[in-house]
């Protein structure tokens, strides 16, 4: 795909982002907090966090005092799948932000998901399947490992191991993860997994062993590609979710070649489908705000997996460790 | 009162078809003739329950959220998997050719 047409893209729905503030900020109201985590990875991928710290400090001010956060900022019972994308928020920004009060509710996110975890290594939230939700935090603990400070690693190893091998575990043998339950069809949960949870292993130290569960996630993700481009029968959730699985794991295998094309088909899909400004959740339909910091996400993605330098794209997922280097590629302002 | 929302004829048997009844959405299905009516938005995250598909869940016919996968009872709006959920369900009525709701 052009990469001008993506900055085009890019900079149009970042305004549009823009406008929508008062629906998914906190500094304004009360709001749906997996909104809220996802506009805040908007923010972060397009190195907008420094300018954006009143958001970040919104995110701590409704952090509960044991350590999560609830559906909805004013409600009071914590879940796991939601805590760990604020978690994960949060130590990703705080490694530009360097804000102290971050660093504390980082460490009461941590404390929360050691306390929360069950015996045989999953987490569990009743709105989500335990190896989607288990996902989460261990997508959240891997940017522990690869930012924290190395007293949170110590406190996060086991734990983060453990929610790891139940996640490897629940790999079938044709390489998906399916939940009976909530998403028999495996695309969405496989898409999820890979990226979240089990990559990281790649270039984290102390992983486990992991390249054989993520080539055949990555070809499991592949092989279920519709003959248009798009996933699940023109579901542009699913669509953006393996789109984003297949750019970071066919880097980090340095198996680009098998899934270029592919990729490219799934972008001008993704471009073609969206509305005038942002995303539906099927062609057609009307604009989905969490939809749209999805489609927004993934453009960023996919302008950093054509940059020259291969790890550009891991950026974006905190894997790398060290010091985040994708500020340097600012775009439209909030 | 009812409100017709759709002809028979636009809702064959295995479709179903997003209609709007006094400003909200409701999805309609027709499983082999049988005809239910559900608000269309999940309780989970709000997915398009009209892209759904149609499942046989131990007897009961059900609908699945296509974004994450809940479902909900065609008959009832009944959340199957997550029992304190709900979404709204309508009374469904066919005469003259047409299909109503209420």
């Amino acid at each position: 795909m052009d990469l001008e047409k993506v900055a085009g893209l890019i900079e149009s729905e970042a305004q549009f982002f823009a406008r929508a503030h008062s629906r998914w900020s906190l500094t304004k109201d009360h709001q749906d907090m997996e909104l809220v985590a996802h506009a805040m990875r908007v923010i972060l991928h397009m190195g907008r966090a420094v300018d954006s710290l009143p958001e970040y400090q919104a995110l701590v001010e409704v952090q509960h005092a044991d350590g999560g956060w609830g559906r909805e900022s004013a409600e009071k019972e914590s879940a796991a799948w939601v805590s760990a994308f604020c978690g994960l928020m949060l130590i990703r920004a705080n490694a530009v932000l360097k804000d102290p009060e971050i660093e504390k509710s980082v460490w009461k996110a941590i404390e929360y998901f050691l306390n929360q975890q069950r015996e045989n290594g999953r987490w569990v939230d009743s709105e989500w399947g335990d190896l989607d939700t288990t996902s989460h935090p261990v997508s959240f603990f891997n940017v522990v490992m690869a930012l924290g400070t190395s007293k949170m690693k110590e406190a996060v190893r086991a734990s983060w191991r453990r929610g790891l091998r139940f996640i490897l575990d629940g790999q079938s043998a044709d390489g998906g993860w399916y939940d009976p339950v909530f998403q028999p069809s495996g695309v969405e949960t496989t898409a999820h997994l890979v990226q979240d949870s089990v990559v990281a292993s790649l270039v984290l130290p102390d992983g486990l062993p992991v390249r054989p569960a993520c080539e055949k996630g990555l070809n499991w993700i592949l092989a279920h590609q519709d003959s248009d481009g798009s996933w699940d029968e023109k579901n542009e959730d699913h669509t953006m979710d393996c789109t984003r699985s297949a750019l970071l794991i066919s880097r980090m295998l340095r198996q680009e070649e098998k899934a270029r094309l592919r990729i490219e088909k799934a972008m001008e899909w993704i471009v073609v489908n969206k509305n005038e400004n942002g995303w539906p959740d099927f062609p057609g339909m009307e604009t989905n705000l969490e939809r749209t910091c999805d489609g927004l996400d993934l453009l960023l993605k996919y302008q950093a997996w054509r940059q020259a330098d291969p790890q550009e794209v891991v950026w974006r997922w905190g894997y790398v460790p060290g010091e985040p280097t994708f500020l340097r590629g600012v775009t439209a302002g909030v | 009162m009812s409100e017709a929302v759709a002809k028979l004829e636009e809702v064959p048997s295995g479709i179903s078809k997003l209609v709007t009844v006094e400003g909200q959405e409701v999805a309609l299905f027709n499983v082999e003739g049988m005809f239910y009516a559900l608000g269309n938005r999940c309780a989970h995250r709000s997915g398009p329950l009209v892209k759904g598909k149609v499942e046989k869940v131990e007897e009961t016919l059900a609908v699945r959220c296509p974004i994450h996968g809940w479902l909900f009872e065609l008959a009832t709006g009944r959340c199957l998997t997550r029992p304190s959920a709900s979404v709204p369900s309508f009374p469904v009525l066919c005469e003259n050719g047409e299909v109503r709701l209420g």
